[in-house]
């Protein structure tokens, strides 16, 4: 039955990818109106697997709230958290309404600037730690790292206008051809991603993992 | 115990000591140091400010708690920029789950339904689940994809929309994010239909849109709070993005002397031995 | 008919994609199976395991915070589960303790049994403990991280591994890793966090050294065939971006007429 899934799922895939490429290239006022009833469909599936997801979340956690597991008591946190979240969108209609900004604004935002802001301690420790100029290239990266910071911060410029001068013609010049190779390159292994899940011998995508 | 002593072995307590004291002391008491402005803000400053009644600017948004201090102000400072030019028509639409929030609490921060009328001079279309698949839809066809808007207006109601059918009559597209979904404008409305893009991105971003700049491919980038900072002076509006960029300052200012001073016990390290 | 404006692109696409179908085809039929040198990321995979079973202390591994599904991600993360499948068995091997931190639940079944089956394969099953050697944290990206944060003070890890998809955490938790003391081997095909990455591991695999390293250390000659067509398509990039530059340089726009085509 799995084996008959898959078949028909990669025959699915094989065709709505093929449309949406040659309506790329190609001009037909018929396989662009297809073209854009899939693309329509895919939105609307993208907008049940946001369900789907709180549905793996209750699931999950559910069953290590039943079988007392590992830190059992936080899956009830995440649980009740999440259907305040829920049940006040619901009774207020909307994610903006008063109530949802506040527990918006008490909870969620707090904690994830906190989280994300950690990042610029972490970073300055790993500066002081690992801006070693134990090497040649290690010295080229720390010195282009001073002069960028000092590109991106006003106090570059009050010391002295050459610094973020410096700093700009470094990104200018090394940095942005660097990201260009580099977006060459993931383009390019998108491309043979894609390509390996049209033709089916990507299996991951349809749960297929070997 | 010598000071290299120290700063080796407690190091972190210092450095995550001084970095507090580094940000908090220039929010308290701002230094004013100026801001200078990058080509990159300017150019999006300019191709706004040259918008002719009628044209239609779109802002696609994917702000989250996360990154709300770099990104909201950037939002902001665009939104307020727009809602001054006369007749030009503004398009919201989310492509992260928590865009609304941030979309709806910029509308009102700006006073945007005080000033103009929503439906005749901007609409909010909300979240549109689909990732790429929602943008892609948006610039095909944006009646066939949608039918109301975030509040549930029907589009039919709303008559700034009955000339808006697809990327074709967006005239420009601004995209706030920090992920890689500012790729999808790219690829399903500048790459098929022309429509100019620029962006407004986290700092670990910039690097990535850079070549896209350099490229002619968008026309702007609006640079974390740094960029966000330089629009506010810009359109003479300084809000929070100034009063941060001491402490960015201030902040650059100690991973430089931490950088040259980790060095120097390093070096000192090497010479003992 | 064509759209105009989209004939450079059309071509291209068609070019690089028979390149491509073209090497996976004859890796399949193991017609041709290209040869993937060592990546020295895989030698310092064993240096990390060899410092870990020396000191005593367990070894850490997150193939990523991206589903399997992902349509974006699902190359990186299987990626992740190739390497995992290689230091597990490395691990089985030497008698380490390794514990796999998952944030999408979809990984955690395909996890378990990667590492189920390498330790069965090395003759220490009885060494997988389930639910402890693998260990779901959290789908959410910050949720996982302060889990997987909290594992690496506990256990005092010694070896920390960072493959696949990772996002804004990479930075909290590779530094966190390098407060424990633990050597730190990464790679991911996210370029944001490559820099932080570079910063706090000791070794990282860079952007496509990644599929490389899963490549070379995976059975499947298909993953080989694969690498070694986007192999000749950068080439070819390469070779327009040098006559390219050397045109435009000549005042000739001859091949960016070409491409806008």
């Amino acid at each position: 039955m799995a084996g008959i899934w898959r078949t028909a799922a990669s025959a699915v895939l094989f065709v709505v990818a093929l449309t949406m490429l040659v309506d790329f290239a190609w001009e037909d006022p018929a396989l662009q109106g297809v073209a854009t009833d899939l693309n329509n469909w895919a939105v609307v599936i993208g907008a049940f697997a946001l369900g789907l997801g709180a549905y793996s979340l209750i699931v999950r956690h559910g069953r290590i709230i039943s079988k007392k597991q590992t830190m059992w008591p936080y899956s009830i946190v995440l649980l009740l958290t999440m259907f305040a979240f829920i049940v006040t969108g619901l009774i207020t209609g909307s994610v903006t309404s008063s109530e949802y900004g506040w527990i918006y604004s008490t909870i969620i935002q707090p904690l994830s600037s906190t989280l994300y802001g950690m990042n610029a301690f972490f970073i300055a420790s790993a500066s002081y730690r690992a801006f070693k100029a134990r090497s040649w290239e290690a010295l080229v990266l720390l010195v282009a790292a001073i002069f960028i910071m000092l590109k991106n911060a006003p106090i570059g410029y009050a010391i002295n206008p050459i610094l973020p001068a410096i700093g700009g013609k470094i990104w200018d010049v090394a940095g942005s051809t660097g990201m260009r190779a580099i977006l060459i390159g993931i383009g390019i292994g998108t491309l043979a991603l894609g390509l390996r899940v049209i033709i089916g011998q990507e299996k991951t995508p349809l749960g297929g993992a070997d | 115990m010598s000071v290299i002593q120290l700063l080796n072995r407690n190091y972190k307590q210092v450095i995550y000591l001084c970095l507090f004291v580094a940000i908090a002391i220039p929010l308290m008491k701002p230094m004013g140091l100026p801001v200078p402005i990058d080509q990159t803000t300017r150019d999006v400053y300019n191709r706004i400010d040259a918008l002719q009644p009628g044209d239609v600017a779109v802002m696609g948004s994917n702000i989250g708690a996360a990154i709300y201090a770099e990104v909201y102000p950037q939002y902001v400072a665009i939104l307020e920029h727009l809602f001054r030019k006369e007749g030009v028509k503004v398009i919201l639409v989310d492509h992260g789950t928590e865009g609304p929030i941030f979309a709806e609490k910029a509308l009102n921060e700006i006073k945007a339904y005080d000033r103009k009328t929503y439906g005749v001079d901007f609409v909010h279309l909300g979240y549109i689940a689909g990732g790429e698949a929602a943008i892609s839809g948006l610039c095909r066809d944006l009646h066939e994809l949608l039918e109301v808007d975030y509040a549930g207006h029907s589009l039919e109601d709303l008559p700034m929309m009955d000339d808006i059918n697809d990327a074709n009559d967006f005239t420009i597209v601004l995209d706030f994010t920090a992920s890689a979904d500012s790729q999808f404008w790219l690829n399903q409305a500048y790459a098929p239909y022309g429509t100019e893009v620029a962006f407004g991105l986290v700092a670990v971003k910039v690097p990535d849109a850079f070549a896209y700049y350099t490229a002619g491919q968008i026309f702007g980038i609006i640079e974390s709070l740094k960029g966000a900072a330089q629009y506010e002076v810009l359109i003479g509006r300084p809000g929070i993005a100034v009063k941060g960029m001491d402490a960015q300052s201030l902040a650059h200012l100690l991973y430089i002397v931490l950088i040259l001073l980790c060095n120097v016990v390093y070096f000192h390290g090497r010479g003992k031995r | 008919m064509l759209i105009a404006g989209r004939y450079a692109w059309t071509a291209i696409t068609l070019i690089f994609s028979i390149l491509m179908l073209t090497f996976l085809y004859l890796s399949s039929k193991r017609i041709y199976v290209p040869q993937i040198r060592e990546h020295p990321g895989v030698r310092a995979i064993v240096e990390a395991i060899g410092r870990a079973v020396e000191m005593g202390r367990p070894i850490s591994y997150s193939p990523g915070i991206a589903s399997i599904y992902s349509t974006k991600y699902a190359a990186d993360t299987a990626a992740g589960l190739t390497i995992l499948n290689y230091t597990a068995r490395e691990t089985a091997k030497t008698g380490a303790k390794l514990i796999v931190g998952i944030a999408p639940p979809t990984v955690l079944p395909i996890a378990e049994d990667i590492v189920r089956t390498a330790y069965l394969m090395e003759g220490r099953p009885e060494d997988y403990i389930e639910e402890e050697t693998v260990q779901f944290y959290s789908p959410n990206q910050w949720g996982f991280a302060t889990s997987y944060v909290g594992m690496m003070h506990r256990e005092h890890v010694a070896a920390n591994f960072l493959f696949g998809e990772h996002a804004a955490e990479a930075m909290v938790i590779a530094e966190s890793g390098a407060t424990v003391g633990a050597m730190q081997v990464a790679g991911s095909t996210n370029v944001y966090q490559l820099p932080f990455f570079l910063v706090a591991c000791d070794y990282t695999l860079i952007g496509e050294d990644e599929f490389a390293a899963a490549a070379y250390l995976s059975p499947d000659p298909v993953q080989k065939g694969i690498i070694f067509g986007q192999d000749l398509t950068k080439i070819i990039c390469a070779i327009m971006i040098v006559i390219g530059a050397l045109l435009t340089t000549a005042g000739i726009d001859l091949l960016s007429r070409i491409l806008s085509m």
